[in-house]
């Protein structure tokens, strides 16, 4: 997550992105790769990344990073397939953690605890209620321990566990979301914020089947106020399906912002923003822009981070089928500035291209104190670093440990046969349409079936599903 | 006993004292599940241990050996209910006894059809499984029928990517005889609450399904929220009594529990005319009845002449007085002046409030 920051630097740096040749790094069994996580885990001072995916036997995998030279991808052993990892110190020894999102229906997080080596305890279990596919990590009754909100897919229910500050949990009061939706809400992923700028951290989760980000406010205990959901913004009066969710300060006044890739039938795939109105209480989103984010495939994943250092947030949008990975610049004027403030992105650029990029990721792999991408090739098994070769406002960064030639990454052909018959894909969240809301609930499955999930290992007590009968 | 010759000649030995009347009767909750060899002939699961039995009748006329446990892994298919263990206890595996409240439940959780009946597939029992399924309920004289065919969409708040929400209006002291079914999509049926004043409201909610209430605010674009929420158990009634600051709230009756909507086993009852069923369809099973009776009791706003609730007197109001011209009995809510004639007087009243409500 990127947090809000005072930003006011002119924006000269603005143009190309420069990327250099991708480092591919890919996961030595089958994984279905869905989602990475950053963090030094084994205290060399360099980023590390743990990929979480629907491995059939129940791994995920630590890939150690040297100097901006990722290493052999290391088997962690979380119990069940992951779509989601979150790092953090949920024990307070001052070694990182690890959360799991254990996908499955009998829904679980499934947790290692850090020795500050790059090794891991055993998993533990937490249950959990269906098929949880996401977890944010944050202090959410501000006692100063990191407490967790994790979403279930199949119901639409949050499930708030409270941390001792020794790792220990009890639930908080679960958060119902998206209601009065006629169709499954189908919740997809979840992140903290400070939406109403009040000192405490709010929830906000991305219900892909009710195409709603439902904004939930926390009223500093921990506990909730009911969500209040939000469609995306139309584009040419269609409805988009919504996978994943960015947060930052978009429009550089001061609050935070929401980006959401939209699925589209009618339209080519776009990126929609929820501008932070910043009402003095409550909640103030405007959502009237929205940006082509390709021509090319399904807008699935997007992160914010500073590409070319003039202080403002741009996107990296992964795609699916085919799947490009598009950035796009910034270019909002901030009031503060002398601008409109109206959030205002370039038209996209492409830095890679494969089959279906199912996450991505910003952050400085090869510490020269620009910001890299990450992203998670689902369909080729691999994990991606495309190093940021962009000149940067600030002098000091870019030139630090790449040397490599500075040049933008060839786009490539992507692959054919991987066009999706729309017809055959159905009305899967059971509103009585088909609309690229149930497109982008087709691609969530991509990777794996969740009934697949039957092998529980000998340290999951309450694991029953081998006895499956049938 | 695997082998074939000797399964068929203890067949064809045993087929001369059985029937296939008493076959079936071997099917049933007095055996010992489909998956597992036993002594007997016969399974737990009737559809699974009939499905077995018309392709192989060793296996109902003899034992169920490893052969028909063969079988039922191959043909059985998502047939799981019922199984052994209590529907409202938690047990290690998939299913319960009671057959229809195991397939009511993994119709809308499968892990509780495949996997173990755990907590959650009790608590969903708990909810949707209590209680007697038949209790048709006798509308009140002067109750409003909802009006939505189970096939239309007319009232279903923000559905279909509808822009403005779609929703009917109900009165102060009003009663509505509605139905609601689980047809793709669900049927919701919203009604916007009028200004009230003085005191709170009171909804009274009788109904043939596992209901719940929900009270919205906002808008479909957004935000929109569920500020709270009433579950009511099948074949009861309930009252709830609520608060509401100024605003527009809009009260929804739909079939689900505490958290949960229900999503399968209220199938429309009425011919869709431009999607009749095939001659040869058969219905879809019912597990409740499709009714309800919603009452609404609050002092509202004065707005004489706003017979629909929806805070303006125009030409709609002016058709409902209309309709309710003459003599008028029990609920009569044209007759502005209460005293039992709809007539010119009350007429007047109408025109007197004409335009936006104050």
């Amino acid at each position: 997550m990127v947090g809000a920051t005072g930003l006011s630097a002119p924006a000269s740096a603005d143009g190309p992105f420069l990327f250099g040749p991708p480092q591919v790094v890919t996961m030595p069994t089958p994984h279905s790769p869905t989602m990475v996580a950053v963090a030094d885990l084994d205290a060399d001072g360099d980023p590390d990344l743990v990929v979480a995916g629907r491995n059939s036997e129940g791994f995920a995998y630590l890939v150690p990073n040297e100097d901006g030279v990722l290493g052999t991808p290391v088997e962690l052993v979380t119990g069940g397939q992951t779509d989601w990892v979150e790092i953090a110190d949920l024990d307070g020894d001052g070694h990182l953690d690890l959360c799991f999102a254990v996908r499955s229906l009998r829904g679980r997080l499934s947790v290692l605890r850090g020795f500050g080596d790059g090794t891991f305890s055993e998993f533990e279990e937490i249950r959990l209620g269906r098929e949880p596919r996401a977890l944010v990590v944050d202090d959410l009754d501000g006692d100063g321990d990191p407490d967790i909100a994790a979403m279930n897919h199949r119901l639409p229910i949050i499930e708030i566990l409270f941390n001792d500050g020794t790792g220990g949990f009890a639930r908080g009061a679960d958060v119902v979301i998206a209601e009065a939706e006629v169709g499954h809400p189908y919740p997809q992923a979840i992140d903290t914020l400070d939406i109403d700028r009040d000192g405490d951290r709010d929830l906000v989760v991305v219900a892909t089947g009710a195409s709603r980000a439902c904004v939930i406010l926390n009223r500093g205990d921990g506990t909730f106020e009911p969500d209040a959901g939000w469609r995306p913004p139309r584009v040419s009066g269609e409805i988009g399906g919504m996978t994943n969710l960015g947060i930052g300060d978009v429009d550089s006044d001061g609050d935070e912002d929401l980006v959401v890739p939209l699925i589209l039938l009618d339209s080519p795939s776009h990126l929609g923003v929820f501008e932070n109105g910043g009402a003095p209480s409550g909640i103030e989103l405007q959502r009237e822009r929205a940006f082509p984010a390709t021509q090319l495939g399904y807008a699935y994943a997007v992160a914010l981070g500073d590409l070319d250092g003039d202080e403002d947030l741009d996107a990296v949008v992964g795609h699916a089928l085919p799947g490009p990975v598009m950035a796009l610049d910034n270019r909002t004027v901030p009031v503060a500035e002398g601008g409109d403030g109206r959030v205002t992105f370039e038209p996209p650029q492409q830095i890679g291209s494969d089959s279906f990029f199912r996450a991505v990721s910003i952050t400085d792999l090869d510490g020269d104190c620009d910001q890299d991408v990450l992203a998670v090739e689902l369909i080729s098994n691999s994990v991606w670093f495309l190093p940021n070769l962009t000149p940067q406002e600030d002098s000091d960064c870019g030139d630090g440990f790449v040397t490599r030639t500075g040049r933008a990454t060839t786009p490539r052909n992507s692959p054919s046969g991987f066009a999706i018959d729309r017809e055959a894909i159905g009305d899967l969240n059971g509103d009585g349409a088909v609309t690229g809301v149930d497109l982008a609930l087709f691609l969530e499955t991509v990777g794996g079936d969740v009934r697949a999930d039957s092998s529980p290992t000998s340290n999951a007590p309450a694991a029953t599903e081998e006895r499956r009968r049938r | 006993m695997s082998n074939p010759l000797a399964r068929v000649a203890v067949v064809a030995m045993v087929s001369l004292f059985t029937s296939a009347v008493q076959a079936q009767s071997d099917c049933g909750p007095d055996r010992p599940p489909c998956d597992e060899p036993h002594d007997g002939p016969g399974c737990l699961q009737p559809q699974c241990c009939e499905l077995v039995c018309k392709n192989d009748a060793f296996c109902c006329e003899v034992v169920w050996d490893e052969t028909c446990v063969e079988q039922a892994g191959e043909l059985c298919g998502d047939v799981y209910c019922p199984d052994l263990g209590g529907c409202l206890e938690i047990h290690d595996t998939g299913g319960c006894l009671d057959e229809t409240c195991c397939e009511l439940v993994r119709m809308h959780d499968p892990f509780c059809g495949y996997g173990t009946w755990d907590e959650i597939c009790v608590a969903e029992a708990e909810s949707w499984c209590a209680g007697t399924f038949e209790c048709p309920i006798v509308p009140p004289p002067g109750a409003r029928a909802e009006g939505e065919p189970c096939y239309e969409r007319f009232n279903d708040g923000c559905g279909g990517g509808a822009i403005e929400i779609n929703a009917e209006t109900i009165a102060c002291g009003e009663f509505i005889y509605g139905k609601t079914t689980t047809r793709v999509p669900r049927d919701v049926d919203w009604f916007r609450i009028p200004d009230t004043r003085d005191g709170p409201v009171v909804v009274r909610l009788q109904t043939e399904f596992p209901a719940r209430m929900l009270i919205v605010t906002g808008s479909c674009e957004g935000p929109i929220s569920v500020l709270d929420r009433r579950p009511v158990d099948p074949c009861s009634s309930d009252e709830w009594v609520f608060d509401l600051p100024d605003g527009e709230y809009h009260l929804v009756v739909e079939s689900g529990a505490d958290g949960r909507s229900l999503r399968s086993g209220l199938p429309c009852d009425e011919i869709d005319p431009k999607n009749p069923p095939d001659d040869d369809e058969e219905p879809l099973p019912r597990t409740y009845g499709l009714h309800y009776l919603l009452e609404l009791s609050c002092t509202a706003v004065p707005c004489p002449g706003d017979l629909n609730g929806d805070r303006i007197v125009d030409g709609v109001d002016l058709g409902l007085l209309f309709a309710a011209w003459g003599d008028c009995t029990g609920v009569c809510p044209a007759d502005l002046d209460g005293d039992g004639t709809v007539d010119g007087q009350d007429l007047g009243g109408l025109f007197v409030g004409w335009g936006d409500c104050p």
